[in-house]
């Protein structure tokens, strides 16, 4: 497969969210609004990026027994880095999402990512592998923070975008509103690429 | 082919003696700044809800060991409001139970035992619900409260839907309740034990 193909299969054909519908958790619990969406996302792609590349380089080197202690090892410093590095500069946005960052240690698109690409693959195009997945779940979650923030608060990143007489449905925000958008936006991904299947 | 076992250990410990080293590394650049962000929330929380002052409160703190009316005894720091050398009031932080969360309130108090302002520290209660005890609107009906002043509901300040006077969130009755109900007890605390945590030698 081209580098180019590596990159974007995460957006669509093999996108996280949508596709391998992977790392639900995290998922359900944060895109209350689409701010937060771009700050999990971000913090998830990093994680994935770092831990890629590290279990990459490692891979010839980590005995087939012990590889997943070893993974959860390498993923677990990563995510604590990101959530001490958060708390110290971006501390009003680790208010929102401190609860959430830990989450990502078992987050299973990670350790997918580690088991199914970064130990079979070269160091550069796991790193790729990393991004475009990263990039790919940033995006999903932001489109569903999105569209819960526009029927739950009547804005999209703080921006009111409904005419005030739109009274807000709140449930949007509230669990049951993250999996009817997410089933919504799992149909509709479904529908749009149904001719690459067959 | 098996993997001898010595060298599975010796693969686990070198990952895990890496991974501890970085972590430390990564903790000990984040910790001054990480302590300053705290301070400085600490310090926000203390100007919204303490009278005019011309100390620095977050300095001159005072954890006293008060015993509550269940019996029990519970440390709780209380910071203190100084002009020149005569205190004017002193918050401390209140805790009720949320609809889903422990929410923690910041209660400031006068010498007068009225309420001088209340912040929201720390919660998780349901977004554009709940959560909407951080509004302004809300907080700031708070300053001006006694028990004195307030209508009470068997002796304890209430939300309107209870028969009290403070307005809750429409949609949302727990959370306001919760803190409702942390902030009379903060006063009622407060009052049985004003000479205690009012008098006193401050360092």
């Amino acid at each position: 497969m081209s580098l180019w193909k590596e990159f974007t299969k995460g957006f669509v054909k093999e996108n996280p969210l949508f596709r391998l519908v992977l790392g639900l958790c995290p998922t359900l619990a944060v895109t209350t609004a689409a701010i937060n969406g771009v700050a999990m996302g971000l913090a998830a792609t990093f994680v994935l990026v770092g831990s890629n590349v590290v279990i990459s380089m490692l891979r010839k080197i980590i005995p087939k027994k012990v590889r997943i202690p070893v993974f959860i090892v390498v993923i677990a410093s990563f995510v604590t880095v990101i959530d001490l590095t958060m708390n110290a500069y971006f501390h009003e946005l680790h208010k929102v999402l401190g609860l959430f960052v830990p989450l990502i240690v078992v987050n299973c698109i990670i350790l997918g990512r580690a088991e199914a690409f970064a130990s079979r693959n070269t160091v550069f195009r796991s790193f790729v592998d990393g991004l475009g997945m990263g990039l790919g779940f940033t995006i999903s979650l932001v489109a569903l923070g999105a569209i819960r923030e526009y029927f739950g608060a009547g804005t999209i990143f703080g921006v009111n975008l409904m005419p005030a007489s739109y009274e807000v449905a709140i449930i949007m925000l509230l669990p049951p509103g993250a999996y009817i958008a997410l089933g919504f936006m799992l149909g509709a991904m479904n529908k749009l690429t149904k001719h690459e299947e067959s | 082919m098996e993997t001898p076992s010595l060298k599975l250990i010796a693969t686990l410990t070198v990952t895990c003696l890496v991974a501890a080293a970085t972590l430390g590394a990564v903790y000990m650049v984040t910790k001054e700044p990480i302590a300053e962000q705290k301070r400085l929330e600490l310090l926000r929380a203390l100007k919204t809800t303490l009278p005019e002052y011309d100390n620095d409160p977050a300095a001159s703190s005072r954890v006293i060991s008060l015993t509550l009316d269940g019996g029990q005894t519970r440390d709780i720091t209380f910071y203190y409001a100084k002009m020149g050398p005569d205190v004017v009031g002193v918050a401390f932080v209140v805790i009720g139970q949320g609809f889903q969360s422990f929410i923690h309130v910041m209660l400031g108090v006068t010498v007068d035992s009225e309420i001088s302002g209340i912040e929201v520290l720390e919660h998780a209660e349901t977004p554009g619900l709940g959560a909407l005890i951080e509004l302004d609107s809300f907080k700031e009906q708070f300053s001006g409260k006694s028990l004195e002043n307030s209508k009470l509901v068997a002796g304890n300040m209430a939300v309107v839907n209870d028969g009290g006077d403070v307005q809750a969130i429409t949609g949302a009755t727990i959370s306001p309740r919760a803190i409702v109900q942390a902030v009379s007890a903060g006063m009622k605390l407060f009052g049985d034990h004003r000479a205690e945590i009012v008098g006193g030698p401050l360092e």
